[in-house]
Parts: structure tokens; sequence; C-alpha cells
């Protein structure tokens, strides 16, 4: 659905997404680098599970909560890829305690 | 609304209302309801409203503490919130979200658990013989109540009050204007009132969006109504109290009471409130005072530590001298009601049900002496 503009010539580093490895240019956030993957659902919402994605790309929507490295609730419209970085779509309400 | 024409008619009212806060839309509700031509003024979005700051707590526990009638009239409100919840759904199709689980006041160390006691204590034997249902809780019972979230070291226990609730005061506002405009009310934003003159049994209010007269006029304007009670020569001593809040991301619920400075809503959202500046009108957030208010709730539960903030807002509570209502009136043709409390979200229910007749009928609820501005001019 989102494809690059260009061929960006940049480094690159890995990440894991839904158990997926990807390889995506280091100035990317988490958002852009899963819109260009083709993966579109970022959360589900704590009552009807209805799938959500990145919609403002600018952190005030809060509908691109995704987990990262175990902690919920960030926003992948506004955290940039890091190499290792281990990202899971975030399933309703964050717990408190994690 | 069908009142964009200059026909002067159109302009007349049974009942004009200043102020489309909590306090005034309420009004309004029972007014139109009963079937009177009522309109309702208001300033614009950038008018200070404390209608959209506030922390939307339902609430009787500590208050009235030396006016009986207040500690009273504050637990009419509460009985009166279920069937209003249930009428503001039915005529708007808009839930308020209003949920009564009882309420907690938390104390963090012996000294506020002792003076918390004293001042329940105090407000009890000024009930009596009518019993006054609050009571101190410890520790280890309120830790057994809130199995999801752990207490702070702190905490000693906490006051209770099973008619303490809260409601979505955004979703209030918004359904007590839609019920004023489903009862044939109108409303009119931006048309701030400068000039209010009398001619005959009449009031001729002066907007920049025109002029409007009507035989009863009711000002209900938040920290504005000192100044526009004074152009009808009532004095309404008011004066603005800065309350900062703060809103965390959302978590999976686990604070299923409403508390005095801290809650969950419906959508898992912590609100942590809330400050006590007098700093005039400002509504500027202040770095030293959100730390004093994200340090408490730590003190209270140390989990939320660990949430990110990702909210904060000031509002200007109105306050009264003694920090209760004042219903104060005219009690002549044409005839003003001047009303400034900060209690606005918790006595919706009564302002809708009681103060109509008051307005319409002069049958003022009874007690209703004691809540008059003379109290303050010994």
């Amino acid at each position: 659905m989102f494809k690059r503009l260009n061929d960006v010539d940049e480094p690159t580093v890995t990440v894991t997404i839904e158990e997926r490895p990807l390889s995506v240019p280091a100035s990317d956030t988490v958002a852009a680098a899963m819109l260009a993957a083709g993966l579109t659902t970022t959360r589900t919402t704590p009552i009807s599970e209805a799938h959500r994605g990145p919609y403002c790309m600018i952190g005030a929507c809060f509908e691109c909560l995704v987990e990262i490295d175990g902690m919920a609730n960030q926003q992948a419209c506004q955290t940039l890829v890091r190499d290792g970085m281990n990202v899971k779509v975030q399933k309703g309400l964050r717990d408190i305690e994690s | 609304m069908d009142l964009g024409t200059t026909d002067k008619k159109d302009h007349h009212a049974d009942v004009l209302i200043i102020g489309g806060g909590i306090v005034g839309s309420a009004v309004a509700f029972g007014i139109a309801e009963t079937g009177a031509r009522t309109i309702m003024l208001d300033e614009g979005d950038r008018a200070f409203r404390a209608a959209r700051g506030n922390f939307g707590l339902v609430w009787y526990q500590g208050k009235g503490q030396g006016m009986r009638r207040y500690q009273e009239w504050s637990l009419e409100a509460t009985r009166l919130w279920p069937d209003f919840a249930e009428k503001l759904q039915a005529k708007t199709g808009i839930d308020v979200s209003y949920r009564k689980p009882g309420g907690f006041n938390f104390c963090v160390g012996d000294g506020e658990y002792e003076s918390r006691r004293n001042l329940i204590e105090k407000i009890r034997r000024e009930a009596a013989p009518e019993p006054y249902d609050c009571r101190m809780m410890d520790r280890k019972t309120l830790q057994e109540l809130l199995p999801d979230i752990k207490l702070g070291d702190g905490v000693v226990g906490a006051s209770y009050s099973a008619h303490d609730g809260h409601v979505n005061p955004l979703a209030l506002l918004r359904a007590l204007h839609a019920g004023i405009k489903s009862l044939g009310g109108y409303y009119f934003p931006g048309h701030p009132v400068f000039d209010i003159a009398q001619s005959g049994d009449r009031f001729i209010l002066k907007t920049p969006g025109g002029s409007f007269t009507a035989p009863k006029l009711v000002i209900a304007a938040g920290n504005g109504t000192g100044r526009l009670a004074q152009m009808v020569g009532i004095n309404m001593p008011v004066r603005p109290e800065k309350g900062e809040i703060l809103a965390t991301e959302r978590t999976a619920p686990c604070l299923p009471f409403p508390c005095n400075r801290i809650q969950q809503t419906a959508e898992g959202s912590f609100l942590l409130g809330a400050s006590q500046e007098d700093s005039g009108f400002d509504v500027q957030i202040k770095t030293r005072v959100i730390q004093d208010i994200s340090s408490r709730a730590k003190k209270v539960f140390p989990v939320l530590g660990k949430l990110k903030i990702v909210r904060s807002w000031a509002a200007l509570r109105v306050l009264t001298p003694d920090k209760m209502p004042i219903y104060e009136t005219s009690g002549s043709s044409p005839e003003v009601f001047a009303i400034a409390l900060h209690s606005g979200v918790t006595l919706a229910s009564l302002h809708a049900t009681r103060l109509p007749e008051w307005i319409l009928d002069g049958r003022p609820p009874r007690g209703f002496h004691n809540f008059r501005a003379r109290r303050f001019h010994v």
C-alpha cells in the first residue's frame, strides 16, 4: 500500500516486527517502517478489539500505540527504529505493572 | 437554531441565563423543561471554563462543615444523580458515564488521617440527629477493596462515603447543551454581555450580537458573576482559584473508585489533581505544581510513577469566601438570580430539578436563605 519515494542510500538497521526481521533505513520511525512493510495495524482497541493504525503521524492521536521491547503504549510515529528493536502490535490496554 | 433573524421578538425570553457552563446549562435545562422560553448567553471558546477543566467528581463527603444545609444539599444532589443521568441519556442519547461506586479521600501519614477524622466527626455532630454517611477506613480494609493496585507505604487509610461518584464532565456539558436544544431552548455562544439595563419589568442585555430582553435573569457566569451581578446592584464575592490536572497514558482498569485527587477514567487514563493556587486569571501550567501533584499521586500508588503523563492543564475554580454556594436574588421585578459555586458538577442534578421552581414561581427550596450572599455582609 505504501511505497518509499525513492531508494535512499542510508544505513539500515534490523528490527523485529511481529516476529518478522526487517531491514529498514535507520531514519525511519517505527510507524513508517511498519507501513512500508505493509503492516497497517499497530494496535487493537480495548473493548471491541478493532484494528487501529497510524493516523496523524505527528504524535497527537495515540492510534499507533505498539509494544516496544516489552513496553506497551509507545507511539510508533514518535519513536525511531533502533538496531535489535522488538516491536509487537499492542493488544488492548497496557497492564499497569508492565 | 432559527434565530439568525433580526426580528426583536426572537430575542425575548421568559428567562435569560448568562453563562453556558455546567451551572448555567443545568439551570437552563431545568427551565426549558417547564416549557418556558429559555435563552442562554455565553462567551466564546477562549473564556475561562471550569466546565471544561474539572475533575468530574460527584462528591458528598467532607462538604458542608459549618453549614449543615450545604451538607444536606450535596446529599440530595447525589441522590438525584442516577435519575438525572438517565434523563439526560433518554433526552439526548449521550451517556455521561455516571458511576456511584463510593469514593475515597486518601490520607498519607498519621497527621492527615487525624485531621480528616476530625473533620468528618465535626460534620457528623453538625448533621445530628440525621446520620452522616461517611466513615474512616483503615489501610488494611482499603487495600482489600483495591486488590489490583498497591497502596504506598505512607497511606494510613482513607475516608469513605458510598454517596460519592464521578461523571465524564465533558459529556455532561455536551448532554446539557443538547438537552436544552431538544427542549426548545436557545444557546448563543460568542455573546458576552457587556451591559444590563432595566426597562419597566424587563432586563435588557446588550451583547455584540444584539440585545436580549426578559423579565427574569439568571447570572451563572462563573468567575464573571461578580462583575455582571454588580450591574444589577447585587454583590457576589467570587474569586478564581487555579487547579492543575495531569492525565496519564491509558492502562487496564485497576482503580474502580473515584478518589479526591486520583481517579481512573472509563477509558483507562489516570487523572491526577489538583492544586489550589491563588494566582488570579491565569491558567498557565507550573512545573513545580506538576511535580507536587505527581509526587503526591506516587505516595498513594507508587505504580503510577511508571506511567507517562500525556496531558496537563489548568482551570479556574469559582470560589466564594466560605467555599460554599451563593444563591442570591433581587426579590424585585424584574427579578435577577445570581449563582456562584465551585461544585457545579455535583449540584447539576439539583439545579436542573429544584431551581426552576425558585426562579419561575418564587418558591425557593427549604432552607435556601442559608445560601444568600448576605451571610458575608456583617
